[in-house]
């Protein structure tokens, strides 16, 4: 049991995960756009974040940069269709713990999730 | 374009008729040289023979002339002779007398002799002469007689005798007259020889040298004619080709100067045909075209690139290349050339051109230098490519869009059947999950398909970077054998990984796509029940990944062109192992950008092994492997 945010625009998409990781009987909060997110992260503790790549209002990258900003510790896992190099660079100099590529399996996900949740006591780098 | 044939044919005629060549000019020469010298030899043998004539006429008007002294010098012998006789008829008949008589008549017969041979040519007057001869012993006989009667005293009878010698003496003389006459005539005669034949000698003289002029003036005019004239046309063909005016019409005949001729007419056809091609291809061809001097000075350009950037014809005449372009940071018009040189000297390189309005344009450039005698030159080719940079351009946004818009529902899409596959969303009929399954596998096709024409994409435009790290072995195979599980579960594959402690100097997430790859293509070509096993080594600096399956194996042939794009090994099962036949094309692409090397080896119908080599890391770290994925 976990308390999960959830930040992409794509509906289909957030509703699909969320039922997912309802089943796993995680707590799901979803945001549209990363203004949502942001004001959600800032009343909120969550164990995980799921961040888009590309938000309608910011890049996913810069919410990742104001929430680190702002102090937030919570763990980051940045969902994202780029897999260039660069891309995966300027992830991690934002912010984000790790980064699960588009279109990923259920096994991939599901694993991902499970690893960064059993690190989460660990301090953050 | 079309072959250079004219050319070629041309080169073709002109050796065959060269082969064929008759040489008429030789001809033409040796008939300069063989007239003179044949009149000259005629006129000299005419010369030799009047003065070999007039020679001879002369020498026997000499002869005629001695001979003509020597009757004289008998005739005064003979008159002295004729007035002792008288003296011995007359008077006392005294011994010296007789004496004085053989005196005067003594050198007769040498006088004879010598008349003898002057005549001995003339056999009328050679018969005179010994008559002559005769006649006068015969009187000196009758002499002696007459001594002998004196001596004696028979002065009677001695004076008989004498008369007879007066008359023989007086019929002497007749005969010396006649003889003599004949002479003088014989050498008037040879006088008038003489002199005819000198006229003749004149005549000759005056009329050689009239004829060597005639001869002169006309091998002149005939050399004019065929050789210099014509000579003239080909040597002002060659001015009037580099004055560029019209050619003279062919010159005429069969001989060295004719074909000179044709060969140069040839040779300014190939010319032109050259040239014309030249110039269609400098003026239609897409590409802007300049030529500049060794200081950057502009002397030729074509139409393209006037049109490119917008200048009029001639408006670039005594630029200099430097202005058509968009200096960068600290350039001048020097610099800027050099600069130029050095990048796109036989190679292609971007460069901003600046156009007559002050428009800019992305070009490609290239240059490539050549010389005239002393003389530097570049030729530089410059390839509008704002078409292609906006290409390029959406290209990137398709490439965006494909990755970002196409991957989020692919990702809900095969979530969800894989939920509703796993039965998590409920229980479903056992014909809904096998459709579910069905279709979950169709979209992790569909996903790999993206995947590897979104990478070929990128390796096509050497866009295929690395994220490269010191990582340990030991995740990367725990990562792909995650990958993979499922699917060698589904397939009734048992997967056998190995331990290490080995580090390799990689980018996992790509190293992990080569292994998935082999594992995947190992699982789909293993029969039920099959072990697919990994095994690791190290050779050298580099670690060696072996994925070895017991499937049915890769012929020979194909070992190579498997790595190849779209090659695949032909199968009777293709339906259910097909793929995008790009896989092991960028498995290569992968393992080459890190270094190393790819291949399998195989024995048909018992298993193949896919291996790969990664470099080792170079400097030994402490740093848990944990540590390195745990970020």
């Amino acid at each position: 049991m976990a308390n999960l945010l959830l930040v992409d625009d794509d509906e289909d998409f957030s509703e699909t995960l969320r039922d997912l990781f309802e089943m796993q009987e995680h707590s799901v909060m979803v945001a549209a756009t990363g203004g949502d997110g942001l004001s959600l992260l800032s009343g909120n503790s969550f164990d995980l974040i799921l961040l888009d790549w590309q938000l309608p209002d910011m890049p996913g990258i810069d919410v990742c940069k104001q929430y680190r900003e702002q102090g937030g510790k919570s763990r980051i896992l940045m969902l994202t269709g780029m897999r260039d190099a660069a891309s995966r660079e300027a992830g991690k100099a934002a912010g984000a713990d790790d980064m699960l590529i588009k279109p990923f399996t259920l096994d991939q996900l599901l694993g991902r999730v499970q690893k960064m949740l059993s690190e989460a006591g660990e301090p953050t780098a | 374009m079309p072959r250079p044939l004219n050319v070629a044919r041309t080169q073709h005629c002109g050796y065959k008729t060269g082969m064929r060549l008759t040489p008429r000019l030789l001809h033409k020469l040796l008939l300069l040289v063989a007239v003179p010298l044949a009149f000259e030899l005629l006129f000299a043998g005419t010369l030799l023979s009047l003065l070999k004539s007039a020679e001879t006429a002369g020498d026997r008007e000499h002869r005629a002339r001695e001979a003509v002294a020597s009757l004289n010098s008998i005739y005064e012998r003979i008159m002295d002779a004729s007035k002792v006789a008288g003296f011995l008829l007359f008077g006392s008949g005294k011994t010296p007398q007789f004496e004085k008589f053989h005196d005067v008549t003594a050198t007769i017969p040498s006088d004879l002799d010598n008349i003898r041979e002057q005549l001995r040519d003339d056999a009328d007057a050679s018969q005179k002469v010994d008559k002559l001869d005769r006649d006068l012993n015969a009187t000196l006989r009758i002499m002696d007689e007459v001594f002998d009667q004196m001596q004696s005293g028979d002065r009677m009878g001695a004076v008989q005798h004498l008369r007879d010698v007066k008359t023989a003496l007086v019929d002497l003389s007749d005969q010396l007259i006649t003889l003599r006459e004949s002479c003088n005539k014989e050498a008037d005669e040879d006088y008038d020889q003489q002199r005819a034949s000198r006229h003749r000698i004149y005549t000759v003289i005056e009329s050689g040298i009239l004829i060597n002029v005639i001869i002169a003036l006309m091998l002149w005019l005939y050399t004019h004619r065929n050789i210099t004239s014509r000579l003239a046309v080909v040597i002002a063909n060659t001015h009037r080709l580099a004055a560029d005016k019209p050619l003279l019409p062919s010159v005429t005949g069969s001989d060295e100067i004719q074909h000179l001729d044709k060969v140069f007419k040839d040779m300014v056809v190939a010319l032109e045909m050259a040239r014309e091609k030249e110039r269609a291809i400098i003026e239609t061809m897409p590409a802007g075209l300049l030529i500049v001097d060794g200081r950057g000075g502009i002397q030729m350009s074509n139409p393209t690139l006037l049109k490119m950037l917008g200048y009029v014809s001639g408006g670039l005449d005594f630029k200099h290349v430097s202005s058509l372009f968009v200096k960068e940071k600290d350039e001048d018009d020097a610099s800027c050339f050099s600069n130029l040189i050095e990048k796109a000297n036989r190679r292609a390189t971007e460069r901003i051109a600046q156009g007559a309005d002050g428009k800019t344009l992305p070009v490609e450039l290239s240059l490539t230098p050549f010389r005239v005698f002393d003389n530097e030159y570049f030729l530089l080719v410059l390839l509008d490519v704002t078409e292609r940079k906006e290409i390029e351009r959406l290209k990137q946004e398709f490439v965006s869009m494909v990755s970002h818009d196409l991957r989020t529902p692919l990702t809900s899409i095969q979530v969800f059947l894989e939920m509703l596959a796993k039965g998590m969303m409920g229980q479903v009929s056992e014909p809904i999950q096998k459709k579910a399954t069905m279709a979950d596998r169709n979209a992790t096709r569909l996903i790999g398909l993206i995947n590897d024409l979104l990478d070929i994409d990128k390796m096509e435009s050497g866009q295929l970077e690395l994220a490269c790290d010191d990582i340990s072995l030991s995740t990367v195979i725990e990562r792909s054998l995650d990958s993979v599980k499922g699917f060698a579960d589904k397939q009734g594959i048992k997967l056998v990984g190995t331990e290490t402690d080995l580090t390799v100097h990689a980018d996992p997430d790509r190293l992990v796509q080569v292994m998935v790859n082999l594992l995947g293509n190992a699982i789909k070509f293993s029969p039920k029940e099959g072990v697919v096993s990994i095994v690791l080594e190290k050779k050298d600096d580099f670690a060696v990944l072996k994925v070895c399956d017991q499937g049915r194996g890769v012929p020979e042939k194909m070992r190579t062109q498997i790595f190849e794009r779209f090659k695949q090994v032909e199968t009777k099962d293709a339906t259910e192992k097909k793929g995008t036949g790009l896989g092991l094309a960028i498995c290569k692409a992968i393992v080459e950008q890190h270094g190393g090397s790819i291949g399998v080896d195989s024995v048909e119908g018992s298993g193949s092994t896919f291996w790969f080599t990664v470099p080792l890391k170079t400097v030994p770290t402490a740093v848990p492997a944990a540590e390195l994925t745990a970020h």
